[in-house]
């Protein structure tokens, strides 16, 4: 018997007998169809993942961010701190492309070398804030009425202040270093989190498997890491991959309003609000960094309608 | 529905409450002294004035000041003298300006309301309008042109938005003044009305784009309900099917989202009050922030999370009346 069996109408060892053919060995091969190949759900991603051009395009544009991100000293034309007070407010040239800022320095150097500091945001944020809504949200759900009662409580207000005042609130409190401020925007985005797996552990709660799990014996634990998690993970990727374009926006803000990382760290939010003084005049200095921030926001928002897409099997076939 | 809406009220105070008592505690961690630049300034100004004041002097300048704001007691009895003023309706006094809280919030709190409201009523007629004009047309250009543009629309952060109109319209075009800002009732309205386009814009074009992606989508599953098709059945005109049978179902979720949205104006408008240097609340905070001005960062986060809840109990309230199938529990 040959082992090579697939339904592939084409493949020449799968074909059966023609009409008048006599049956021979080969006609046996056919008669032991073989089950059919399993469904390489990775593939079955990348196919609706890469269907829409424009999520395509998004991911090539978070790609060039990550690439400027990795390699900033190889990519950028000049050091981005060297102050230079002889070539100040100068237009793009063959020297600077992007023009200098008013002490000198290469915009564009400064840009490539933000955008390591943007993508650290937006991961750090989301997988901080993540981690921490998951507990919460496991802890609500199996931690007995009390702590349910305590954490969701918690959230709920912490639900009700606005986003951008909670979040410079954090910044200022846990000081202007890189570490604090991933710290910030995650402490303003974790309340989504703890809803999001509390409101899961509730569903899955209700299953009958859950019941067969308990009455077999099976400790907590085992059902939180067999049964809820797994449930969780779909919706969590797609919450979380939306999440990266708001912790870069939210970190933006901050240092535009001038409570992000402290100069002379080249940041997107703080180089927009810094060239604002000469918009009328180079609006460059402040144009191309905010165009940097709105490249990689709309990138991550695009590669996260593309996973909500090929996650989702309601979503499946719609075109927005 | 009395219960309900007696049953919210109370959840309403108490997240008021835990958010005061929060955000008390976490400005009391705060690195950095609310009262040394303001002792900075008055041995500034008692040099100016001809007087040396000794190191003791000092000392007792700075007790005084800690007294006067209740910073030298241990933090619940703070929190407590706070919310007794608070309940007497003393908001107390800004630490570094030495204003009257209460008045200042009252003046710019009428200047970000009027803002906030305007781009609300904008938000919603433009959001609704394009979303149901996609939700219509799906898949012809118009749908597709309105969804790219909202689908980048929401990328673009606030202030990025702004500094393109500033640039185009108050620059390049010079069609509008790109700062300051009054009420109309304080005199000449025309110019008030004038400084009033850009902010506005800021404030609704994100949420335009976002109110009407939500909208299409909510618009396209009533017009796919039966008793839509049923409509068309019968040879009603498409004006009597869309406004009598699909809008008003196709609109009820938006209402839950209305809530989000004041949040979302509240939280944004300290990005545009500082771009626009408009005199609001969004503005007092920001500068509250920089020189660590407790009393007014307690004061302005307590309002806005008051005016968040309040928001969200009105909608709720709102979406249960409008939608007989919600049960109130």
């Amino acid at each position: 018997m040959s082992t090579k069996i697939t339904n592939d109408p084409n493949n020449a060892d799968n074909k059966g007998p023609g009409i008048g053919e006599p049956f021979g060995e080969q006609s046996f091969e056919v008669l032991t169809e073989a089950p059919l190949p399993p469904v390489n759900e990775f593939v079955r991603f990348m196919k609706v993942f890469c269907r829409r051009k424009v999520v395509v395009f998004g991911l090539f544009l978070v790609l060039i961010v990550l690439v400027a991100a990795i390699f900033p000293n190889q990519l950028a034309p000049h050091d981005p701190l060297t102050i230079n007070l002889l070539r100040t407010l100068e237009p793009p040239s063959a020297d600077f492309l992007l023009g200098t800022d008013d002490l000198g320095r290469c915009t564009l150097s400064r840009i490539i070398h933000g955008s390591g500091l943007a993508m650290q945001v937006g991961v750090a944020t989301v997988l901080v804030s993540s981690v921490i809504g998951t507990v919460l949200g496991l802890i609500a759900g199996f931690g007995g009425k009390f702590l349910e009662e305590l954490i969701m409580r918690f959230t709920d207000a912490w639900i009700s202040i606005p986003g951008m005042i909670l979040i410079m609130l954090m910044a200022v409190i846990l000081g202007r270093g890189v570490f604090g401020l991933v710290l910030a925007v995650a402490l303003g985005g974790f309340p989504g989190y703890i809803r999001l797996v509390y409101g899961q552990v509730m569903t899955v709660k209700q299953n009958d498997y859950i019941m067969a799990s308990i009455s077999m014996g099976d400790s907590k634990m085992r059902i939180m890491f067999k049964h809820i998690l797994p449930n969780c993970i779909s919706p969590m990727i797609v919450t979380m991959t939306m999440g990266l374009g708001g912790g870069v926006m939210a970190e933006a803000g901050l240092s535009f309003i001038g409570l992000g990382l402290a100069p002379p760290t080249p940041a997107w939010g703080g180089m927009t609000d810094a060239g604002r003084a000469h918009l009328a005049t180079l609006p460059w200095l402040s144009l191309a960094p905010g165009m940097a921030i709105v490249i990689l926001v709309f990138g991550f928002n695009m590669v996260g309608d593309g996973i909500r897409d090929a996650l989702d099997p309601k979503m499946r076939g719609t075109n927005n | 529905m009395v219960s309900f809406i007696i049953k919210r009220v109370g959840h309403s105070i108490y997240i008021v409450i835990l958010v005061s008592i929060v955000v008390f505690v976490l400005m009391r961690m705060l690195p950095g002294d609310p009262i040394l630049d303001l002792i900075d300034q008055r041995i500034e100004d008692a040099i100016e004035a001809g007087i040396a004041m000794s190191l003791e002097e000092q000392d007792q300048l700075r007790a005084d000041l800690m007294a006067e704001h209740d910073l030298d007691q241990p933090i619940p009895i703070q929190f407590g003298r706070w919310a007794m003023r608070m309940l007497r309706g003393d908001w107390g006094r800004s630490i570094g300006r030495g204003y009257d809280i209460s008045t200042e919030l009252g003046n710019r709190l009428a200047i970000s309301m009027y803002l906030s409201a305007i781009a609300m009523v904008i938000t919603l007629f433009f959001g609704v309008l394009f979303g149901t004009i996609c939700a219509i047309r799906n898949g012809k250009f118009i749908d597709n042109l309105v969804t790219s543009v909202s689908n980048f629309g929401m990328t673009v952060p606030g202030f990025m938005i702004a500094i393109v109109l500033v640039y185009i319209l108050g620059f390049r075009l010079q069609w509008f003044p790109i700062f300051r800002f009054w009420l109309p009732w304080q005199g000449n309205p025309g110019g008030s009305i004038r400084h009033t386009v850009l902010p506005i814009l800021t404030m609704t074009l994100g949420g335009i784009a976002g109110l009407a992606r939500m909208t299409r989508s909510t618009m396209l599953d009533a017009l796919n309900a039966d008793h839509v098709r049923t409509a068309w059945a019968k040879g009603m005109r498409e004006k009597t099917v869309i406004l009598r049978h699909v809008l008003k179902n196709g609109l009820m979720p938006i209402i839950s989202g209305v809530g989000g949205m004041i949040r979302g104006l509240f939280g944004g408008s300290v990005i545009v009050e500082t771009i626009f240097v408009i005199p609001g609340v969004g503005n007092m905070m920001v500068m509250a922030m920089l020189t660590l001005d407790y009393n007014v960062i307690q004061a302005v986060t307590v309002l806005f999370t008051f005016i968040t809840v309040m928001a969200n109990l009105v909608t709720d309230i709102l979406y249960g009346w409008v939608d007989p199938r919600i049960q109130f529990s």
